[in-house]
C-alpha cells in the first residue's frame, strides 16, 4: 500500500497541486498533519525534489518530531528541514558561523526572579514579566518606562553570563539576514517551504521566513482560523489575510471533513463559528452538560464516570463494560491551571494513574530538587546550581558549616546519607519525600551511588523525568489541549468568567475565548463533558455565554443529586466530628 | 526443611485493610497460623516501604526478619507453644494493571516478589513515574501486564512474577469480565517467562490442572488477606532452605521442593456457580449448559460463575485427576470450626477463648488442623473439636456453592435446613 491510498480525494488534490502560495484551511481532525506530511513526501518522492530544498516549519518540536518520525517511515534517503521557527533559526545562524549561547528556561526563570525581588514591581508575576519582555522584543507590545528599564537590566543580565534568549535568537537571525542579505547565497534558499499551524505564526517570524523563498514562492500554509489561540504572543489569525495580499495569485482549499469526532462533536463545534464541517464518523456520540453542586462534587463526577467507564476499579463498584478503554482515553481540560489543584488531589486519593502537562515530577518539588542539587554538589563541585539557589534564598548562615557537616558522611549508602541531609538540613520529609528516598535505596549497593545517582538525575532531567509509554488520564489547559485527541473529555468550569475567561470583555478577547473553547470541544472523540458547578470557591457561578450558542437537541443534561450529596457530606462530617471525640 | 509460605498479602496501606495489618501484626499471626515466610505486600507504597527498612533486617539470602528488640516484645505476649518459632518476610506487592488490548479493557493482578530493597528502590522508581504508587499499596498502574513483566526482568532477573488469583471475574488473567482466554494474549512472546499462578480463593489446582496448557506451570496458594488474622488462608508447602534463591527454584521449576498447596474450598466463594441471587436459582456449570444459560425463572442470561469458566476455557472433563499431583489439603480456618461447634459466630468472645486454648495445648493453628493426632487433641479434652478437625481432614463436609455475588457455606456438620436454592445439596469428597 502506498502512502496515497490511505488519502481522501480532496487531501490529494492538496498534496499534488499544492505549488505556488497556497492556503490549506484545516479544520479540527480533518487530517492536517496527515496533509502536510503527504505533501513533503509527494514533493521528494514523485516530484523528486531534494530533501534539502524542503523546510517544514512546526508550532513545537513536538510536531517536528511526529513529522520526521513518519517520514522516516517511508525510506527516503535524505530527510527535509523540519523543525521550529526557533530551531531554524539557530540552525541556521550556527551553520553560518555564528556562536549561540542560548540560555535554559530554568536560567532565565532566575533571572526574572531575581530582577522582579529587587524591583518593585510587585504587581506583575514572573509569567507576565516573561511575555512582556518577549513581546516587546517582538516589536508588538509598547513597553512603558519602567518597563523598559527592567528589560535593559535583564539583557545586562544575559550579557554578563554570556547568554541570548528566545527571542534574541529571531532579532539575531533578522538582523544576520539583512546584513549578508547580498551575500546570501541561493542554495541557503528553499524551493518548497511549508509552514504548519499557520494561524500561530507571528508576523515577525512570517516576514522572516519569506526571505528565504525562492522567486518561485512556493510557500505551503497550512492550520484553522479557529484555533489561532497566541494573540498575547502577537499571533493572529489576521496571518491569513496577510498571506493574500502577500500573494493575490494564492491558491486555497479547504479540509472540511472531520475524522475525528463523532457526528454530534462536530455538529456542536459548527454551531460555535457557524463553521461548515462535516464528520466522518459514524457513530453519533454524547455531549453531557452536567450540573454539579461545587468544584467537589465536579471533581467526584469526572472520577466516578472514569471508574464506570474502566468498569469499576476496586470489588465495590465493578461493573461490565462492552467498550474498550484505557486511563489514556481520558482528557480534564480547563481555562487556567488554578482549576486543577482539587481535581489532582481527588485523583491523588482515586490511585487513578494521571499526569499533568507542563507539570514537573516529584524531583522538582521544593524540598526534593534541594537535596537533588545538594548531591549533584557533593558529586561535582563545578555543579553549582546548588550555591546559586542557597544564594538566591538568603539562606546563607551555617551553610559552610552544614556543608562541612554534611561532607562527613559521604561515604555512606546513599540512601543513608540523604537521612543525614534530613538531618543536618533540617528539612521537611513530606510523603513525596519519602517516596524519593525510597527510590533511590536502589543506589545504596554502588560504593559509587552518589555519582551514579547524579548521573541518574541529569538523565531523566533531559526526559523532563517525564515517561510516555504509560497510560495515565491527562490533565491540561485548553492552550495545551492544541493538536492532541481524547475518546472521553471533560471540560471543567462551563462558566461565565471561566469560559470566557474573566478578564475578557472586549470583542476580540471574547473571541480568543471562542476559539479556545472550540479547541477543548474539538478534542473529544466520542465523548463530551461541559461540566458547570454551581458553586465554585463558595461563590454562585453565572452561566456561561457560550450556553446559548450551543445548546441544541444533541446535548443531554445531567444533574447532580443533590440531596444525595448533602446527605453523603454530613454523614463525613459527623464521622470526622466523631473521631475528634475519641 | 518444610516451610509454608504466604506471598500475598496487603498491609494497612491497601484500600480496605485492617488498622492491624503492620508488620508486627504479620509477625505475630504468623506465629499464631504457623506459617514461615510472609511476603511483606505493598512494597511499592513509599511509607510501607520505610517501615520495611526501618523494622526488618537482612537475614537468609533475600529474607528478613523483625528486628530482635520489636520481636522479642512480641514474643512475649505469646503462649508458649509458638513463641520459638521463625518468621521470615519476603519483599512482595500486588500490581493491579488496568490497560486496553485488543480493544478491550483488561483488568489483571499480579503478584511481584523480589530479593532486596534495592529491587524494589529501582522498580518503584520507574512505577512512580508510571502511576500513583502513594495513595494504594496494590496500586493501580495503567500498563500492559506485558510491559509491566519486562520492567521487572530488566531490573532483576531473579524477581517472581506470578499472575495473581487467575480465575476472579473483575480482576485476573483469566477472568471472565476483563482476563484472556490464554496466557500468550496477555504475555505475547514473554510467555514462557510466565511459570506460575496464584490459584486465589475460587480456584484449587483440580480445576486449574483441567486446562492442559497449565500443565506445566506452577500452581501456588496464597490468602491476599487484608487482615493479620487472615494469612495463610491459603499457603503454599515447601521443602527447601530459608533462602530466596530455593524459594524461587522451587515455585519456578515444580521441583521435589514444592510439596503442595494448603486451600480454601473453592465452593465458598462468591462466584463459585452460576445463578441469579434474586431468583434464588443457582447452577453448576452441567446444569447452565442445559438451560442455554438462561434463568428459569427470569428468563434472562445467569450471572456466570469461576466454575464455568474453568469449564468454558478447559481441554479435560470436570471429574480429571492427574495421576501424580501435589499435594492439595483443604482447610477450615480454625476459628470457624470453633464457631460452627459451639453453634456461635466468629466474633464472641467464647469462641475466640477455645481458640486460644487450643493454640497454647497444641501449637499453631497449621499444627491443629494439619499435624496433630486427632486423638491427641481428643485425649486433652477437647472432643468435639478432634472430632469436626478430623472430618474436615477427610473432607467430609458440606458444601452449598456461592453463586451471584452470594457466598458459599462450607460445614462439618449436617447444616440445619433453610431456604436452598433451587439445586441439590452435594457432599463433596476428594
Amino acid at each position: 500500500m502506498t502512502y496515497w491510498e490511505e488519502l481522501s480525494l480532496k487531501q490529494r488534490k492538496i498534496i499534488e497541486g499544492g505549488d505556488g502560495p497556497y492556503i490549506v484551511n484545516a479544520g479540527p481532525g480533518t487530517g492536517k498533519t496527515k496533509t502536510l506530511i503527504g505533501r513533503i513526501a509527494y514533493l521528494i518522492l514523485n516530484k523528486k525534489v531534494y530533501a534539502e530544498r524542503i523546510l517544514c516549519l512546526t508550532f513545537t518540536r513536538k510536531a517536528a518530531f511526529e513529522i520526521l518520525d513518519r517520514l522516516k517511515l517511508l525510506d527516503l534517503s535524505t530527510l527535509p528541514f523540519v523543525n521550529t521557527f526557533h530551531g531554524f533559526a539557530y540552525e541556521f545562524l550556527i551553520k553560518n558561523g555564528q556562536n549561540i549561547n542560548l540560555i535554559s528556561d530554568q536560567e532565565r526563570k532566575k533571572i526574572l526572579e531575581n530582577l522582579l525581588e529587587k524591583s518593585n514591581f510587585k504587581e506583575f508575576n514572573l509569567n507576565k514579566f516573561s511575555l512582556i519582555i518577549s513581546n516587546f522584543k517582538n516589536g508588538i507590545y509598547e513597553a512603558s518606562f519602567q518597563e523598559k528599564e527592567l528589560i535593559e537590566k535583564y539583557d545586562e543580565e544575559l550579557l554578563k553570563r554570556n547568554f541570548i534568549d528566545f527571542d534574541d535568537l529571531i532579532i539575531k537571525f533578522d538582523r544576520f539576514i539583512e546584513e549578508n542579505k547580498n551575500k546570501t547565497r541561493a542554495n541557503e534558499m528553499f524551493d518548497y517551504i511549508l509552514i504548519d499551524e499557520f494561524q500561530d505564526t507571528n508576523i515577525f517570524q512570517y516576514n522572516i521566513v519569506k526571505k528565504f523563498l525562492t522567486p518561485l514562492n512556493n510557500l505551503f500554509v497550512i492550520g484553522d482560523p479557529f484555533q489561532s489561540i497566541y494573540s498575547f504572543r502577537g499571533a493572529s489569525a489576521r496571518i491569513f489575510d496577510i498571506f493574500k495580499t502577500d500573494f493575490p495569485n494564492y491558491k486555497e482549499e479547504t479540509l472540511d471533513v472531520n475524522y475525528r469526532s463523532s457526528k454530534n462533536i462536530v455538529s456542536l463545534s459548527n454551531l460555535i463559528f457557524s463553521s461548515n464541517i462535516s464528520s466522518y464518523s459514524e457513530q453519533k456520540g454524547e455531549i453531557f452538560l452536567v450540573e454539579t453542586y461545587d468544584e467537589y462534587s465536579e471533581a467526584d463526577f469526572i472520577i466516578k464516570t472514569i471508574d464506570e467507564k474502566i468498569g469499576g476499579t476496586n470489588l465495590i463498584n465493578v461493573s461490565d463494560i462492552e467498550k474498550s478503554a484505557s486511563f489514556s482515553d481520558f482528557a480534564v481540560i480547563y481555562r487556567t491551571h488554578s482549576l486543577n489543584k482539587l481535581l489532582k488531589k481527588k485523583l491523588n486519593k482515586s490511585g487513578f494513574p494521571f499526569q499533568v502537562v507542563g507539570e514537573g515530577a516529584i524531583f522538582e518539588e521544593k524540598e526534593i530538587e534541594f537535596v537533588c542539587l545538594l548531591l549533584l554538589y557533593l558529586n561535582d563541585e563545578s555543579e553549582d546550581e546548588f550555591l546559586r539557589k542557597i544564594q538566591r534564598e538568603n539562606n546563607k548562615d551555617l551553610f559552610q558549616d552544614k556543608l562541612s557537616q554534611t561532607r562527613v558522611f559521604l561515604n555512606l549508602p546513599l540512601s543513608q546519607l540523604v537521612q543525614k541531609i534530613i538531618e543536618i538540613w533540617n528539612i521537611n520529609s513530606t510523603e513525596d519525600f519519602s517516596l524519593f528516598v525510597g527510590n533511590i535505596v536502589q543506589f545504596d549497593k554502588d560504593s559509587d551511588g552518589l555519582k551514579r545517582f547524579a548521573e541518574y538525575y541529569k538523565r531523566l532531567k533531559q526526559n523532563e523525568f517525564y515517561d510516555y509509554e504509560s497510560d495515565k488520564i491527562t490533565l491540561l489547559t485548553m492552550h495545551a489541549a492544541k493538536g492532541l485527541e481524547f475518546k472521553h473529555v471533560f471540560i471543567c468550569g462551563f462558566e461565565e468568567g471561566l469560559i470566557p475567561y474573566k478578564k475578557t470583555g472586549t470583542l476580540s478577547e471574547i473571541e480568543e475565548e471562542k476559539k479556545l473553547f472550540y479547541v477543548a470541544v474539538t478534542r473529544a472523540k466520542e465523548e463530551l463533558y461541559l461540566i458547570k458547578a454551581i458553586n465554585r470557591d463558595s461563590k454562585k457561578t453565572k452561566e456561561s455565554q457560550f450556553k446559548k450558542t450551543i445548546m441544541s437537541e444533541f446535548i443531554k443534561e445531567i444533574k447532580d443529586d443533590w440531596k444525595k450529596l448533602f446527605k453523603k457530606r454530613e454523614i463525613q462530617m459527623m464521622q470526622k466530628r466523631q473521631m475528634k471525640i475519641f | 526443611m518444610k516451610q509454608i509460605l504466604d506471598l500475598h498479602i496487603h498491609s494497612s496501606y491497601s484500600r480496605g485493610t485492617s488498622k492491624n495489618s503492620t508488620l508486627e501484626g504479620l509477625y505475630k499471626w504468623g506465629k499464631i497460623k504457623g506459617i514461615s515466610i510472609i511476603g511483606t505486600g505493598d512494597f511499592t507504597h513509599p511509607v510501607w516501604f520505610s517501615e520495611i527498612r526501618e523494622k526488618l533486617e537482612p537475614a537468609e539470602f533475600g529474607l528478613f526478619k523483625l528486628k530482635e528488640e520489636i520481636a522479642s516484645k512480641i514474643d512475649k505476649e505469646l503462649p508458649f507453644s509458638i513463641r520459638n518459632k521463625d518468621i521470615r518476610f519476603i519483599l512482595s506487592v500486588e500490581i493491579s494493571n488496568i490497560y486496553s488490548k485488543n480493544e478491550r479493557v483488561r483488568k489483571v493482578h499480579n503478584l511481584i516478589v523480589v530479593p532486596d530493597f534495592v529491587t524494589v528502590s529501582a522498580l518503584n522508581d520507574q512505577f512512580s513515574r508510571i502511576g500513583n504508587i502513594k495513595s494504594d499499596g496494590r496500586p493501580i498502574l495503567g500498563v500492559d501486564c506485558k510491559n509491566l513483566l519486562s520492567i521487572v526482568l530488566n531490573i532483576n532477573p531473579q524477581a517472581l512474577f506470578i499472575p495473581a488469583h487467575v480465575w476472579t471475574p473483575w480482576f485476573s488473567l483469566f477472568g471472565s469480565k476483563s482476563g484472556f482466554d490464554r496466557i500468550e494474549e496477555a504475555f505475547d512472546e514473554l510467555t514462557p517467562e510466565i511459570k506460575s499462578i496464584e490459584t486465589g480463593l475460587s480456584s484449587d489446582p483440580f480445576m486449574n490442572w483441567r486446562l492442559s496448557f497449565l500443565d506445566n506451570l506452577t500452581i501456588i496458594s496464597n490468602s491476599d488477606a487484608h487482615s493479620p488474622e487472615k494469612i495463610g488462608r491459603e499457603a503454599t508447602i515447601l521443602n527447601c532452605d530459608l533462602n530466596y534463591l530455593d524459594i524461587r527454584d522451587a515455585i519456578y521449576s515444580n521441583n521435589q521442593k514444592l510439596i503442595g498447596t494448603i486451600e480454601f474450598f473453592p465452593q465458598e466463594g462468591k462466584y463459585h456457580y452460576d445463578g441469579h441471587r434474586a431468583c434464588n436459582v443457582r447452577f453448576s456449570p452441567q446444569e447452565t449448559k442445559k438451560m442455554g444459560g438462561v434463568c428459569p425463572v427470569c428468563l434472562k442470561p445467569l450471572t456466570i460463575g469461576v466454575d464455568y469458566r474453568v469449564s468454558e476455557l478447559s481441554d479435560r472433563p470436570f471429574e480429571y485427576r492427574p495421576q501424580i499431583h501435589k499435594s492439595v489439603e483443604y482447610i477450615i480456618p480454625l476459628i470457624e470450626i470453633i464457631a460452627e461447634v459451639k453453634k456461635s459466630t466468629v466474633g464472641s468472645k467464647t469462641v475466640w477463648e477455645i481458640y486460644h486454648r487450643l493454640i497454647s495445648s497444641f501449637g499453631s493453628e497449621f499444627e491443629i488442623l494439619r499435624e496433630i493426632a486427632i486423638k491427641d487433641i481428643e485425649k486433652s479434652g477437647f472432643s468435639e473439636y478432634s472430632l469436626a478437625i478430623e472430618k474436615m481432614r477427610k473432607g467430609d463436609v458440606y458444601i452449598n456453592p456461592g453463586f451471584d455475588g452470594v457466598y458459599g457455606t462450607i460445614s462439618i456438620f449436617k447444616p440445619e435446613d433453610k431456604t436452598t436454592p433451587y439445586c441439590g445439596q452435594m457432599t463433596f469428597l476428594k
